[in-house]
């Protein structure tokens, strides 16, 4: 067996989480070894899908909650639910300003219906709307019928909406805990749709849509979660992580052009070149992490608007 | 699961040899991958049916062997009986259909035709 194959595996196997690599990853690097074909040079593309599924059930917990992936699990929960809610209230604000003439009412009620879902703990039901969701966005939106007439940020940002959705079907699972404090979520859920739908009626031309261009709702917004983060960050970093995670399909493109998530993290909190930047001198990853969790709802603008 | 433990009835396996022993059972038919292989070897010895019996090194790499528990052959025994009972429901029902239908194939009669 070549030293290019066992380097291939071993690279595999670093999918695995960090203590159970440290406990099973030597000898099933034998049993990959053991079960290769002389003259195989590259790990196999079966036992290579193998171990990423069973690296992401370890870190997603999925089967038992009682795991040490179970944090993971709660974050990406935490984060989808989130992430969702605020993709809800820029549905929301879109239709309040009448952006959308066709179909208005079934993104709404099918996205309530989803964070409903999946807020009280109703897991099956909000997996099942998510894959209905999904198949209902490709069947009306059709953005693959304009897919290479559109720039590379709104194609990531299309792909976002639809991994959230499946994000939610993995995270959401049969045995997945339910999130405690649904009434918050429902009471946070509230707030932000309100804050949309009046945003919503008081613009006056598409473009600002991009919440961006209003430095009042978002600082609000921000200066909301970084308080909420804070708080929490003294406890657990689940809250922070989950925030952090919600916020990281931010708006991707800025004035200064595609610079990648983290450099527009960067820019726009550090050179405060956006017009939150009255939040930016809070400092730490919390006030980051609260900062684009907020702008992780502005991915879905222009998606929604479409 | 079950094959894993059927693989460890007779002695003490590492990871490979439980997939050598699970595709000679099957006649070739299951193919365990790794990753099915010690998720699954998680879950029994989470509920106590396998645990470790001892470390190896061979040929340089690490051999860690698996064996059967207590309750992991009572659970195989329950689990071999409850498959048993099904499969005898199963086989008097086509006897049964067989009988008013007329022959459905040799095979469905026990391959004794």
């Amino acid at each position: 067996m070549s030293d290019t194959l066992e380097a291939g595996y071993r690279r595999v196997l670093m999918l695995l989480p960090k203590q159970y690599w440290a406990d099973h990853a030597e000898e099933m690097l034998g049993v990959l070894m053991d079960g290769a074909k002389p003259g195989q040079r590259r790990p196999k593309a079966r036992e290579v899908l193998s171990v990423a599924m069973l690296a992401m059930r370890l870190r997603f917990a999925v089967g038992d909650p009682n795991r040490p992936g179970r944090m993971a699990g709660d974050i990406m929960r935490r984060a989808v639910l989130a992430y969702l809610i605020f993709g809800f209230g820029l549905l929301v604000q879109v239709d309040a300003y009448g952006g959308r003439s066709r179909y208005a009412l079934i993104p709404v009620v099918v996205e309530a219906s989803i964070i409903a879902s999946l807020a009280f703990g109703w897991s099956l039901i909000g997996r099942v709307l998510c894959v209905v969701y999904a198949g209902g966005l490709i069947q009306h939106e059709h953005p693959w019928s304009y897919w290479y007439h559109v720039s590379l940020g709104d194609q990531v940002e299309i792909l976002l909406h639809f991994l959230a959705l499946a994000a939610a079907v993995l995270v959401f699972h049969r045995r997945a805990p339910r999130l405690p404090g649904t009434n918050w979520w429902l009471l946070s859920w509230a707030g932000i749709t309100v804050a949309f739908w009046l945003r919503g009626k008081s613009i006056r031309y598409m473009y600002a849509l991009d919440i961006s261009n209003t430095p009042a709702l978002a600082a609000l917004i921000c200066a909301t979660a970084a308080i909420f983060a804070l708080r929490h960050a003294r406890t657990s970093p689940v809250w922070p992580a989950a925030l952090a995670l919600a916020g990281l399909p931010i708006r991707l493109r800025s004035r200064r052009g595609w610079i990648g998530i983290f450099g527009s993290v960067l820019l726009r909190n550090v050179l405060s070149t956006t017009p939150i930047c009255p939040l930016s001198g809070a400092g730490g990853a919390t006030s980051v992490a609260a900062l684009s969790a907020t702008w992780g709802a502005t991915v879905t603008t222009q998606f929604s608007a479409s | 699961m079950f094959l894993i433990l059927t693989a460890l009835i007779d002695k003490p396996r590492h990871g490979y040899g439980i997939v050598q022993e699970v595709r000679q059972i099957t006649g070739g038919r299951v193919d365990l991958r790794v990753g099915t292989l010690y998720g699954a070897l998680d879950r029994l010895a989470a509920e106590g049916l396998v645990e470790q019996d001892r470390d190896e090194i061979e040929s340089g790499r690490l051999r860690r062997y698996y064996r059967l528990t207590n309750a992991g052959a009572q659970a195989l025994a329950a689990e071999a009986n409850r498959m048993a009972a099904d499969a005898a429901i199963a086989m008097t029902r086509l006897r049964d259909t067989t009988t008013s239908n007329g022959p459905v194939g040799p095979d469905l009669m026990g391959g004794t035709a």
